[in-house]
């Protein structure tokens, strides 16, 4: 069976792979059930872009799983190019060059990195977009459109592929009536943390080297539980079904910033 | 019947009225057949705009006519304040060129110049033509499927702009630097042909299907063209 797999960091197969050599759900997933997977996954891309993707490729695949990110994220367009960096090859199975990190820009402290620590990718365009989209996040954003845009383009998926596995990061919008509210993936890294932190506050005070943002143990988990979803299970998340890591070694994969 | 139409200058009844004293194909609808009809037409105005004016208050009519714009538009968001009697129209960028001009305008305030010059920005570094068309399209589609008996008639490809250009030149040869001129003419079209475009909607309204056929317009004389189109 070919599977597909598209995606933010929570799919991102690649994501700080050299720094701790365990493995992600998206590998597990292709070592235990689909050998034939492809996976799109890109660190801090926008719906839109694994949209884009999606349209691009779907009909090639027998089965789709779509990890849906969060709204108001920004892609920078192909036109604007940035430079290529030899000495940090980074092959991606999606054959993006290690430049594809400046096209993503998921906020302005996103942006600001980039300006900041990547000169080594940085082109001039590359910059005057990059300064863009920081001026975009100050002065256009408007999180009520950026919703709807992202749930026209959940519905496009799902109309496309009624059979598509998707899984929200964090699911928007109210409950349905007498429902708890449905939670994400995001909501299985804030469980696995020893320390209590306001979700707001996550990106902005920890560093999280985390593969796909989980837990060893709860990539297996999740890769299980992947595969149940594939074959008819509805798609539900349930922390109890996961696990908690010891305060050690959730410390190992998440750190404070300096 | 209540009757709600959405759009851009092409669906304005107020846009150039204190100018030229003609009336627009929406008053005339509502003159001639819909007296209970609510005008959400905005010039320069996103798609985004007018689709999220819909899905407010789409549900309070009986019919939707919904006029559907050019995609790429920006919409600045509603946080941001403008001044006075025209504070309004500055949310509404359709082009580099617009932006440049509101930042002229005496509505213009300090986030607003902020704003306005991010959209700048916007278009020149991170438009993004096929995302934008996909996204346009999205929101059209999601328009039919809650109202499936919305009349959703184009601007551009054969659209209502067909008209406009159509008045110019019956050939349909589109001058690219029309727009360059000021166009004073009610939703972009002569006196005339506000008034065929009026009875048309009515027919369209009334399940006939919907098509645009310049040859169902007039061409105006150069006289009148001139008076309603002219060099800033």
């Amino acid at each position: 069976m070919k599977v597909a797999v598209f995606g933010d960091s929570y799919a991102d197969e690649n994501i700080v792979k050299s720094k701790f050599n365990y493995k992600s759900w998206v590998e597990i997933l292709r070592e235990k059930y689909y050998p034939d997977l492809t996976c799109y996954g890109t660190s801090a891309s926008s719906l839109y872009f694994s949209y884009d993707l999606f349209l691009e490729h779907q009909n090639k695949f027998d089965k789709i799983i779509f990890i849906y990110t969060g709204a108001g994220r920004i892609t920078i367009p192909k036109y604007i190019k940035f430079k290529e960096d030899p000495r940090n090859s980074i092959e991606h199975i999606n054959k993006h060059t290690n430049s594809h990190i400046m096209y993503h820009v998921a906020n302005i402290a996103t942006a600001e990195d980039h300006l900041l620590d990547h000169h080594n990718l940085m082109t001039e365009e590359g910059a005057l977009a990059t300064k863009a989209a920081v001026e975009y996040f100050k002065y256009l954003y408007d999180f009520e459109y950026e919703l709807k845009m992202h749930n026209l383009m959940k519905d496009s998926i799902k109309a496309i592929r009624n059979d598509v596995v998707g899984i929200d990061i964090t699911p928007h919008g109210q409950p349905k009536h007498g429902q708890p509210k449905p939670l994400g993936l995001f909501d299985i890294s804030m469980y696995e943390s020893p320390i209590s932190i306001d979700k707001s506050d996550w990106m902005k005070k920890y560093i999280d080297c985390r593969t796909c943002h989980l837990s060893p143990r709860n990539n297996e988990i999740l890769a299980d539980k992947i595969f149940e979803w594939c074959n008819g299970k509805p798609v539900h998340i349930d922390l109890n079904d996961f696990e908690k890591p010891t305060e050690e070694e959730f410390l190992k994969h998440v750190r404070p910033m300096a | 019947m209540k009757v709600a139409v959405f759009g851009d200058s092409y669906a304005d009844e107020i846009m150039n009225k204190n100018e030229v004293n003609y009336k627009s194909w929406v008053e005339l609808l509502r003159e001639k057949y819909y007296p209970d009809l609510t005008c959400y037409g905005m010039s320069g105005s996103s798609l985004y705009f007018s689709y999220n004016l819909f899905l407010e208050h789409q549900s309070k009519f009986d019919k939707i006519i919904f006029v559907t714009t050019t995609p790429g538009r920006i919409l600045i968001p509603k946080y941001i304040k403008f001044n006075g009697n025209r504070a309004h129209l500055m949310y509404h960028i359709n082009s580099i060129d617009t932006a440049i001009q509101h930042l002229d305008e005496p509505a213009m305030t300090e986030e607003g110049i902020l704003a306005t010059k991010a959209a700048i920005e916007y278009f020149k570094y991170l438009h993004d033509p096929v995302k934008d068309k996909r996204l346009y399209n999205l929101m059209k589609e999601h328009i039919r499927k809650i109202r499936s008996d919305t009349i959703m008639i184009e601007t551009m490809m054969n659209g209502l702009s067909d008209i406009s250009y159509y008045e110019f030149n019956p050939t349909g040869y589109r001058d690219p630097n029309m727009w360059k001129c000021r166009d004073a003419r009610m939703c972009h079209l002569s006196p005339r042909n506000n008034e065929i475009l009026a009875d048309k909607m009515f027919e369209w309204c009334n399940g006939v299907s919907i098509k645009i056929d310049v040859k169902d317009f007039e061409v105006p004389s150069k006289e009148e063209l001139e008076r309603l189109v002219y060099i800033r």
